[in-house]
């Protein structure tokens, strides 16, 4: 998409043109983007769950991390029908706008709240590290952790608040930079810490996840401590998944990377989100339960906010090794959490521009800074709320992780709710959540609906379990809430019929267009789209064409009448409401493919020769074009045959595809082009061939092309004497045989 | 025929360059690029060659790539205002993308000349990286150093 704003100074011509420089992203960049945001959550889980359920802890976790693999099926769905589809659009298009607020509304306290924990997180690494340094180098002086991660915490968010107000960018190389630190790391532990077992002559595995076996605190019960619920082994278990279903916490960047993936899409998207759920059960699943193992019992609590560090320390090996390793982890996890908390702040900030776009927020929030141009007044807003939650946490990261809990787990039950939903409502999606079961015609999508049940009843456990949590979270939705809907209905009056989800084009006027105005390769697929609803031909152009070889160029007529052409025409005239909604479903359709198009309005008095002189100038090998309801496939190729012999000599030759829904194609080559011969004309050109080879004296010199050429020149001779009634007779009755046996196939 | 180009999202094709040279300057700082400019544009001038200003503008994830944090307008204007004095025509391309080094050498035609400001020759603000990805694609380029912190 462009925009462009021709801008002159008084010296020379100067034009600004913004481009969006889309470029197509492999799975393993994928993974590395969605990492860095949910492999973070490594550095505390551990910790915060144990806290929670006791020392079964490390299995939930590592459940919760397969369970991903379901999440992951949701998550394929959704995006394989909405290529920009995040939580926002899914629950929009599905439930409605309410939900669609609240839901947003839960994703925004998820963003809040994961800078805090990530910074507190790093800061109590850093903190102890420090400690542990001053002891081994026989130094008195020590800090307070949790003092500690409070300062740092702050001085991460004030660090990267200010960057975000300068709008300073980081790539996305960075992240696959920090995944591959991070690889080498974890890589570390699963070898160190199985060969520390080997060596210490094995250890208990923790105890299985059962109710038996989980430990809830009066505070990991909340509300329902006391109550006849809290006895119930079902409950039991949902409330600890609910302490660590915090894990899964950054998988709403996947539906963020899906557009930028490369093709084939959505097998990219399987392999981005298979990488994503693997990487993460044997990073924090079974790093959770090394930590388990390998830390002792007594000592380990005073490791619950540095698990990692903690497992490191207790690893077999000599000391200076442990603790230069320490060093690296803790380098490592405040790459990894800093990280987070940028990506939280730069997040928060898209979420609500994004629904300020469609009127949920009043403008106010969107003033850009008058020297930097970004919009401060909601990053000072995310970034003072930021703060504050870091000063009422006094540097506690189990408090933050049970508020963490309540954005993370509604955002999944309604996102999960709203592909359920849209199962009901639409029908093209081109994936499906698998265990589908179909009675009496009716599909019931039964692994989905379970996955969504499970969700809520976390989401509800949570609700009753999560005292800060919900009042936390409850709190900042209803505020979230109330705001959105105040805004909305401001900007309601303000805008009334205007259309926000169409694309915004840039209008770059050519009085004459060729390949190189267009950028498009010679050979290029031209291909004519006209109705937005019949779009299949440009569906199957971009499924089959090798973007390597070919360029697609999407043409659109705008017809004018035949005296419009003597002035120029303005703007809307040429590129009206229609034409965009129309070159929206074609980015639409290309995004999904990914795969990009050139776009072209052609405005002609006959659609016909606008087609056939833009194939031409273009350097088009074939045109594309979808059946006509108004006119048949042989009549439409005849229209554009004939402009084709309306083309000034020399004329280019291309050949035009006539596609029609569920149908071969049929070809027609323009222009000369060797005939492609009917099986008994080949039989019959042979039988000739080799009767002439015999009856003269030719012999191996005669071809076949000498024969066609004999019998083209012999047919030439004989239309200009009296068999020419007889010739034209037999030529008509050749097609209709042709016709009557296409029609009965 | 008149036509009407609606949608521009991949680089031009790197082919031959067209008759007129064209100088392609890569925008890193405003001061650099300020100084580059300036040599650019009597380059230009000597040359009579056209000039390109690339501004690479990194949008991070998760934002969506056309919904950059600082909105286009406002940063075309300060572009605008930027390479107003630089005395020669100009066409000033702002490329929307997640890496200026993976980006920037797609949208600059083979064997071309590139002028690139620098603040300092190492540590931040050298551009290391993004001169070598220039160079990497076989093009001229011309490191203008000095330029104070804007």
């Amino acid at each position: 998409m462009e925009t462009s704003s021709p801008l002159r100074s008084n010296t020379a011509k100067v034009v600004v043109a913004t481009t969006v420089a889309l470029t197509f992203i492999s799975f393993w960049r994928a993974a590395a983007i969605v990492l860095s945001d949910l492999a973070s959550t490594m550095y505390y889980i551990g910790g915060i769950t144990e806290q929670a359920i006791g020392k079964s802890a490390p299995w939930m976790v590592l459940g919760v991390m397969l369970f991903s693999f379901l999440v992951r099926s949701i998550y394929m769905e959704s995006c394989s029908m909405f290529v920009r589809g995040g939580v926002y659009i899914v629950v929009k298009d599905s439930i409605g706008p309410t939900m669609a607020k609240l839901s947003v509304s839960s994703l925004v306290v998820d963003y809040i709240l994961t800078g805090p924990i990530s910074a507190v997180s790093a800061g109590q690494y850093l903190g102890r590290l420090l400690n542990e340094l001053s002891e081994s180098l026989g130094q008195h002086w020590r800090s307070d952790p949790n003092t500690f991660a409070v300062f740092f915490s702050i001085a991460v968010t004030i660090y990267f608040w200010r960057s975000n107000i300068k709008g300073v960018p980081e790539s996305s190389g960075k992240a696959l930079r920090i995944m591959q630190v991070t690889t080498v790391m974890v890589v570390a532990l699963l070898i160190w810490g199985p060969l520390t077992l080997i060596l210490r002559g094995g250890a208990q595995l923790p105890p299985a996840p059962t109710p038996a076996n989980l430990h809830l605190t009066r505070e990991s019960l909340g509300w329902l401590a006391g109550t006849y619920w809290s006895h119930l082994s079902i409950v039991v278990m949902f409330v600890a998944m609910g302490h660590s279903l915090l894990a899964m916490s950054g998988f709403e960047t996947l539906a963020q990377v899906y557009r930028e993936i490369a093709y084939p899409k959505l097998q990219n998207l399987r392999l981005t989100a298979n990488i994503v759920c693997t990487y993460a059960v044997l990073s924090t699943g079974l790093i959770s339960v090394l930590a388990v193992m390998i830390i002792p019992d007594a000592t380990r609590p005073k490791y619950y906010d540095n698990m990692i560090g903690g497992l490191v320390m207790n690893l077999a090996g000599p000391e200076v090794l442990k603790l230069g390793f320490h060093v690296f982890v803790v380098i490592v996890g405040a790459l990894v959490l800093s990280g987070a908390v940028n990506t939280s702040l730069i997040g928060v900030n898209g979420v609500l521009n994004r629904v300020a776009e469609d009127g949920v927020l009043i403008d106010w929030f969107r003033k850009p800074h008058h020297k930097f141009g970004t919009t401060y007044r909601i990053l000072n807003v995310m970034t003072l709320l930021q703060i504050a939650t870091i000063l009422a946490s006094r540097g506690d990261v189990y408090l933050l992780g049970e508020a963490y809990a309540f954005g993370v787990v509604w955002s999944f039950a309604l996102k999960a709710l709203g592909v359920l939903v849209l199962r009901y409502q639409r029908h093209d999606q081109e994936y499906k959540f698998p265990l589908n079961v179909t009675i009496r015609g009716k599909e019931l999508p039964i692994g989905l609906a379970v996955t969504t049940l499970i969700l809520f009843l976390v989401a509800i456990a949570n609700l009753f379990s999560k005292r800060i949590a919900t009042i936390y979270g409850v709190s900042f939705t209803i505020v979230l809430y109330t705001l959105f809907l105040i805004s909305e209905r401001i900007n309601a009056k303000r805008k009334q019929g205007e259309r926000t989800d169409l694309e915004k084009f840039n209008l770059d006027h050519q009085a004459e267009i060729d390949g190189d105005t267009l950028h498009a390769r010679q050979g290029c697929v031209l291909v004519a789209v006209r109705e937005y609803k019949r779009m299949w031909h440009l569906q199957r152009v971009l499924e089959k064409t090798n973007m390597r070889r070919q360029d697609i160029v999407v043409m659109t007529v705008r017809q004018i009448s035949a005296g419009a052409s003597e002035y120029e025409l303005r703007n809307e005239q040429l590129f009206a409401d229609y034409e965009q909604e129309l070159f929206s479903h074609v980015v639409s359709l290309a995004e999904k493919e990914g795969k990009t198009v050139e776009l072209l309005v052609v405005p002609a008095v006959d659609p016909f020769d606008a087609l056939v002189q833009t194939a031409a100038r273009v350097g088009a090998s074939r045109l594309v074009t979808g059946v006509s309801e108004r006119m048949a496939s042989e009549e439409l190729a005849r229209q554009i045959g004939l402009a084709w012999e309306r083309l000034p000599q020399p004329r280019h030759a291309f050949s035009l595809e006539v596609m029609s829904p569920g149908r071969p194609s049929s070809f027609v080559n323009l222009g000369p082009h060797p005939p492609r011969l009917w099986p008994e004309d080949v039989d019959r050109l042979h039988n000739l061939w080799l009767r002439l080879s015999e009856e003269t004296t030719a012999g191996s010199k005669l071809h076949h092309r000498d024969v066609v050429g004999l019998a083209l020149q012999r047919l030439e001779e004989e239309l200009d004497t009296g068999q020419r009634t007889q010739i034209l007779g037999k030529v008509e009755g050749l097609t209709q045989k042709v016709h009557e046996e296409v029609r009965d196939a | 025929m008149e036509t009407l180009r609606a949608v521009e999202s991949t680089p031009p094709r790197p082919s031959v360059e067209s008759p007129r040279l064209r100088l392609h300057l890569v925008y890193t700082t405003p001061a650099a690029t300020r100084m580059a400019l300036r040599v650019a544009g009597q380059m230009a001038n000597n040359l009579d060659a056209a000039l390109e200003l690339l501004v690479p503008h990194v949008v991070p994830f998760p934002l969506p790539l056309d919904h950059p944090s600082i909105p286009t307008s406002f940063t075309e204007g300060a572009l605008s205002s930027l390479v107003a004095d630089c005395g020669a025509a100009i066409d000033v391309k702002v490329l929307l993308c997640r890496d200026r080094e993976e980006t920037l050498p797609q949208w600059i035609p083979a064997h071309a000349i590139v002028v690139i400001g620098r603040q300092r020759k190492w540590g931040p603000g050298c551009f290391s990286g993004l001169i070598r990805a220039v160079r990497q694609n076989h093009h001229q380029v011309i490191v203008v150093d000095g330029g104070t912190k804007d």
